[in-house]
């Protein structure tokens, strides 16, 4: 009887095209367009190396030595070009140049307009300034510590050293990705509805039928709801392939754990559908914008369309991040892309599990009734 | 006994909808329950299938006590609802299969029961078709063929024929009278008069949850006053033409709709003969006429005061 049951729900839920819709191509959608939003940002983010023309009036060579180093190898700050001051103003005139050093006694930044690779420019060179006159001063008042800050200098030394908490690198353009896989998780809840509407008989006429058989109703509601767990974790199984492999999205190298948070998260949304199609009064149409509008709401304070609104949240709000499915989720993936230990997913698990439980015990409360007092 | 429904009360907040309602259904028989939307004929049959809960009354089905986890009654209860239910993610076979398969597990029974349920509604030609796919008429069959494809000892059906063509009404309608043949009890509401009277041996009238008039059909037209009704196809009468058709012996009521008179009378054996008489020797000039015995709608009528169809 389970089977016979499983098999035909499975095939209900595969033919389900509005179901089919917001919990595979939509996502997929919007996940491409993310990535092509995304990706542009990500290439305006690198750093460009800036072209600054320098003019040498007072013969500098200690600065020349300076700026030629940094105007050296792939990591390189400055594009260099020595020049007269009035190529350089050609040249800035031009906006060949983002701005024009001049040396002499007083270190002089004419720039054109103002901007970050400006202001680079002068921070640059207020340091520099800055270090010379440390140095000459030094050198003036305790020349005995000149050996000192040469053989300090000699050693390279290292006062900060950077403690890296992960191997991998901090990217914040993952989490929109993360909280598009979190609203995907939640949108599983269509599932849910559909096995609740498919055995509570005051929800459809296929589930009146079904109460009039002689199958308990919790026993259908199983078969369903394990049928509805396949098809749902298969589709987002096809998701991630497509983030993976399509996008390139990094999750890490714990492929088995992101197996574990992606299965638990299809239990999550699952129960979720369900818990709200069970408790909400109304027609399938509110349950479907309830559904939908948390899951999207959900995602978005998760950091789905900007990074910046889940830490936002973290910090003003904590107990709405708490809250949140979503971002409960996003952030299980994000742990495990970025941080080493495992505490935090663990907490992040235990979270999603939570939720699941809250909504499954919810539903289960609910649809235990097999009368009803209207139909 | 297959029902025994005893003194149901129902009610919806402060709407009585069953007023201590009591029926039975014997073996063999096709019972129907007749009233106009609204009466309580579904919520009688979904009280009776223990979906809704009731205030009052006992229900035994098969003998025994019905309740929701009555499951060795129910494996021999089909039931076809008002409204489809099917589904659209399977196929004709599919369906009948599915909802087959929750009552026959022996895949070769139900593969043979499932063949003929297909059969019996006429749906050979439509087995892959999906129910999107199928005609109002169509789709009503399948529901049927989802209901009864378990060759079930008590089918249940709930206003069957809602929106259907006549074409398909009538084969429905050939189909339950088959199924009753077969051996299947039969517990059939509509507010079709036609339907109840083509096709019950037994009726319930209902009206606002409560019976007002059981019994065979002919017991039913027997309990009225009315005998007979005449039509006469003609031009407006006089004062005194209508007066003298009036004071014909065994004449109720006499009503003029447009060109069509209409004469009510008690039983009686010369009523017609009376009337073309009058006719005749009044001189009145005529069209068709016909005579008609009364219909569950007059016994209706008579009994509430308004019509089924109200």
């Amino acid at each position: 009887m389970f089977w016979h049951i499983f098999k035909y729900r499975l095939k209900i839920l595969l033919y389900d095209k509005g179901t089919m819709f917001w919990t595979l191509a939509f996502p997929v959608l919007l996940a491409t367009l993310f990535h092509l939003a995304f990706g542009q940002l990500g290439a305006q983010e690198r750093f460009q190396a800036i072209d600054v023309a320098v003019v040498d009036s007072g013969n500098d060579a200690a600065f020349l030595s300076v700026v030629e180093s940094l105007s050296t190898g792939d990591e390189r700050l400055l594009n260099l070009h020595l020049a007269t001051r009035d190529a350089a103003l050609e040249l800035l005139a031009a906006g060949e140049v983002k701005g024009i050093i001049e040396t002499g006694e007083e270190m002089s930044l004419t720039v054109s307009q103002s901007g970050i690779q400006q202001s680079i420019l002068k921070t640059f060179l207020n340091n520099y300034t800055q270090t010379v006159s440390a140095v000459s001063r030094i050198a003036t008042k305790r020349p005995e510590l000149l050996t000192m800050l040469s053989s300090l200098a000699a050693e390279d030394a290292v006062f900060l050293v950077e403690q890296p908490i992960s191997r991998a690198a901090p990217n914040n353009l993952v989490i929109p990705f993360f909280s598009l896989l979190a609203m995907t998780c939640l949108m599983g809840g269509f599932l849910g509805m559909n096995e609740v509407n498919a055995v509570q008989a005051n929800l459809s006429a296929q589930a009146m039928r079904m109460s009039v058989t002689p199958v308990h109703k919790l026993r259908t509601f199983l078969a369903g709801l394990s049928a509805a767990l396949v098809v749902q974790f298969m589709k987002l199984m096809l998701f991630l392939a497509f983030l993976v492999f399509v996008l390139s999205i990094d999750f890490g190298g714990r492929l088995a754990l992101v197996l574990v948070a992606v299965f638990l998260c299809t239990l999550l949304g699952i129960s979720f559908g369900a818990f709200v199609t069970s408790l909400v009064k109304g027609g399938e149409g509110l349950k479907t914008g309830i559904l939908i509008a948390v899951s999207l709401a959900g995602a978005h304070l998760a950091g789905m369309s900007s990074p910046e609104v889940k830490y936002l949240i973290e910090h003003a709000v904590p107990p709405l991040a708490l809250l949140n499915p979503a971002s409960l989720i996003t952030d299980a993936f994000y742990t495990l892309y970025y941080f080493d230990t495992l505490s935090r997913f663990t907490v992040n698990a235990l979270g999603i599990i939570a939720f699941t439980a809250l909504f499954a015990g919810a539903t289960y409360f609910v649809m235990r009734r097999q009368r009803y007092v209207s139909l | 006994m297959i029902i025994k429904a005893t003194n149901i009360v129902k009610r919806y907040g402060e709407l009585l909808a069953l007023d201590h309602l009591s029926l039975e259904l014997k073996e063999g028989e096709i019972l129907g329950l007749l009233g106009p939307n609204g009466s309580g004929k579904t919520t009688a049959i979904n009280c009776i299938l223990s979906l809704l809960t009731y205030e009052k009354g006992e229900i035994s089905i098969f003998g025994q006590p019905m309740g929701p986890e009555a499951y060795d009654l129910k494996k021999d209860i089909g039931v076809v609802m008002q409204n489809v239910a099917v589904f659209n993610e399977l196929t004709v076979v599919e369906n009948i299969d599915y909802f087959c398969g929750l009552y026959v597990t022996n895949p070769t029974s139900r593969k043979r029961l499932v063949d003929e349920a297909v059969d019996f509604v006429g749906l050979n030609e439509f087995r892959k078709f999906y129910p999107k796919k199928l005609s109002g008429g169509l789709l009503r069959r399948l529901n049927i063929a989802c209901g009864i494809a378990h060759k079930p000892k008590l089918i249940i059906l709930d206003e069957p024929t809602v929106a259907v063509d006549p074409q398909s009404r009538n084969n429905i309608l050939e189909g339950i009278l088959e199924l009753n043949r077969q051996g299947a009890s039969i517990l059939y509401t509509s507010h079709y008069m036609e339907e109840i009277e083509r096709i019950c041996t037994r009726v319930i009238i209902l009206d606002k949850g409560r019976i007002v008039a059981a019994g065979t059909k002919e017991a039913l037209k027997e309990m009225i006053t009315l005998g007979e009704k005449i039509s006469v196809e003609m031009h407006s009468l006089t004062q005194a033409q209508a007066e003298a058709l009036q004071n014909l012996p065994n004449v109720q009521s006499i009503h003029q709709n447009g060109n069509l008179l209409t004469i009510k009378s008690r039983k009686g054996r010369q009523n017609l003969e009376s009337v073309l008489a009058l006719l005749k020797h009044q001189n009145i000039s005529y069209g068709k006429i016909y005579s008609e015995l009364p219909t569950l709608n007059d016994v209706f009528l008579e009994i509430t005061g308004k019509e089924l169809r109200d």
